[in-house]
Formats: C-alpha cells, structure tokens, sequence
C-alpha cells in the first residue's frame, strides 16, 4: 500500500474540513473556546484543545470499531447547541465578573466541557467519513490521518483567534466588549444552526 | 462602545447557510487484465442538483432507473475521466443504488488492448462548488497495491499512474 498517499489525502481531507468557510460550525466552537484568552495564555489554550481532540478521538476510534453508532441528525443538531451553551457560559461569567473574562476568572468547567464537547464533535466527524467510505471499507487508517489533520487545523484556528484577539483588544475595543461582541455573534449564528438542522 | 457593538453583530447576517456544507465524493478504483471498475459515492442531492443543471432539467431523481442513469453516465463520461496510453476509455454503468444521504454507481471500463499508463481524474461538481473534494483509491488487482488520488477544483488533475504489466494484460487470461 502506498501510505504516502493515503495519509496526504485523509491530511487534508481533515484540514479543509476545519478551515473550509463551509465548516462555520467547528470553526465557531473553536473561536468561542478560545475568545477569553491571548497569546501569554497558549498553554491552558494547548490545554483546552487537547481536551476537545481526546473527546472527538475518543468517539472517533469507538466508531471506527463498529462500537458506537448514534443517529446523524441528532448529532447534526446537538453540534450547534455544544456552540450556544459555550458562547452563553462565556457572556454569563462574563457579567457576572463585571469585567473582562481572564484564565484567572474561568471555573474547572471551562476545561472539563471541550472534553464532553469534543465527543459529540467527534461523533459528527465519525458519522461524515462512514457516509463517505461506506460501511465495506476499513475507516482506521483514514480515521486516523482525518484526525491529525483535524488537529493541525484546530491549532492553527486557535492561533488566529488568538492573534485577532491580541490585535483589537490592543487597538479597537476592551476584552470585555470583545468578547461580549463574539459570545453574541456566536449566540446569533449557532441558534439558527439548531433551528436548520431540528429533524 | 458595547451596544454600538453588539447591535453591528446581532444585525450581521450569518452565512447563507449557517451549517457545515460538506461536499465530497469518493471513488473504489479497481485496475484488473481487462478492465478499470469504479465503484462511486456521492451525495444524492449533489448529484441531483447536477444532473438537472447538466442536462438543463428543472429537477432529476437520481432513483429513476434508467432514464436517470443515461443522463448521469453522459456527465460522467465528461467529469470522470479514465483512460490508458492516453485513450479514453468508455464507460457503463453496472449497478447503481443509495445508502442513506448517499448514492453509488459501480461503472465498468472495458480495456480492449494493453496499457502501461493509467490516467485518472474525477472532477464531479467542480461546476457546481469551489469547495468540492473527490477521493479515488486505486487498487491494482494483480499486486495488490494501491494509491490515494485526491482531486479538488484548483488541482483538477488527470493523475497518471503507472500501471504493472501483470495488472494490465500480461497476466494469463481466461
């Protein structure tokens, strides 16, 4: 087998599946995680991905196993509402602080839920590449490139959050009315998801 | 400051389509002694939507055999181009049905001669979305090897590979 080409292809298979402007549901979680932190924070950001990769790795190989298979429609739907209860936690806090979320001010749960988060995800992505390959092919091998290239993507969506944060916090606005704008925006787009895809 | 803000975001349109529009296809490329079968996935609604603007339709079900598999291997025969030494090969369609969201074609391309160059492209829906990406994995019967093609609009391919001589006609026939 040529494994060269395999792992180019599901690599970038698994890339444009995050940064095609096509994928506004992934991309939306991600910026909504990462909105409350800058650049200094990268390490608790490292944090907070690897949790949301361990939650959709998770699901991923159980579905790659034949272990578990859950209704696509129901995932479609619950993806969406994974976006507006993490945008509504990040505008609850933050007026509850009355000020500008920090990492100093996020609870244990800012942590724990990209976990849960990641496994709902994850069933999403299984339910994508089994629609494509059919129930006759082996998914392992390309479940496995799918996800580093997943994980490339979702570092370098983080990373560009990251840096537009640091660049209008700094020039434009407060970190407060930033992340009061995205939460909203966040709210606003993941509602009429949940409304789209209700079976 | 914030309610100027907030009111410029609440007011932003979200995206046509808010979701997640996958638009993917993938082909099994089966290379034996006389002939090249493809066994192809799409999207059903993809390859509606296709057929009708192909064929200047108001609408094509995809699950009205035969009319609708003579209209999908007329456009076919221009996206999904296979041919040997730089022949074109002519395909047809064996067997058809859907799983799902998804619909299969299994197509059979005859080889009369031998070959030693396979050229490949699937260029389904590059018409119909920029972000369209087609899969072809390419196993050679005779030794068992196989590649993964990966065509999008802006490398459209053809791919050209190397067949073995065992795979394409030296192999003993009957």
């Amino acid at each position: 087998m040529n494994a060269g080409s395999e792992l180019a292809t599901y690599l970038r298979l698994g890339l444009r599946h995050i940064l095609d402007l096509g994928a506004v549901d992934h991309l939306l979680y991600l910026t909504i995680m990462a909105i409350p932190f800058v650049w200094r924070d990268w390490r608790r950001v490292v944090v907070l991905v690897t949790g949301f990769t361990l939650g959709h790795s998770l699901t991923l190989a159980l579905a790659a196993l034949g272990l578990v298979r859950v209704n696509a429609t129901l995932v479609e739907a619950l993806i969406p509402v994974t976006i507006l209860l993490t945008a509504v936690l990040v505008i609850w806090r933050n007026r509850r602080a009355g000020g500008a979320l920090t990492p100093a001010r996020l609870g244990l749960s800012t942590y724990v839920l990209p976990l849960g988060f990641g496994l709902i995800h994850g069933l999403g992505f299984a339910n994508y590449l089994r629609s494509l390959l059919g129930a006759e092919e082996s998914i392992l091998w390309p479940l496995l490139w799918f996800n580093v290239g997943l994980e490339a993507a979702q570092l370098l969506i983080v990373a560009a959050v990251l840096s537009l944060t640091s660049l209008v916090t700094d020039r434009i606005v407060g970190r407060r009315v930033w992340q009061l704008a995205i939460g909203s925006l966040t709210i606003v787009w993941s509602t009429k998801m949940i409304a789209e895809r209700l079976p | 400051m914030l309610g100027a803000v907030l009111t410029l975001l609440l007011v932003t349109p979200p995206p046509a389509k808010a979701g997640h529009e996958i638009h993917v296809s993938y082909g099994r490329v089966s290379v034996e002694a006389k002939t090249v079968t493809i066994r192809l996935r799409m999207f059903k609604d993809d390859l509606s939507r296709a057929l009708a603007r192909h064929h200047q339709r108001d609408t094509v079900d995809v699950e009205a055999r035969p009319l609708a598999d003579s209209l999908a291997l007329a456009y076919l025969g221009q996206k999904l181009l296979v041919s040997l030494d730089g022949k074109p090969l002519v395909g047809r369609i064996t067997g058809a049905g859907s799983e799902d969201k998804m619909w299969w074609y299994l197509l059979e391309y005859p080889m009369a001669a031998r070959g030693e160059r396979l050229s490949l492209a699937n260029r389904v829906f590059f018409e119909l979305f920029e972000n369209q990406q087609n899969l072809l994995k390419v196993i050679q019967a005779g030794s068992g090897e196989e590649t993964s093609l990966y065509f999008v609009p802006g490398e459209p391919g053809p791919v050209v590979l190397g067949t073995r001589r065992s795979a394409l006609g030296t192999r003993p026939r009957g």
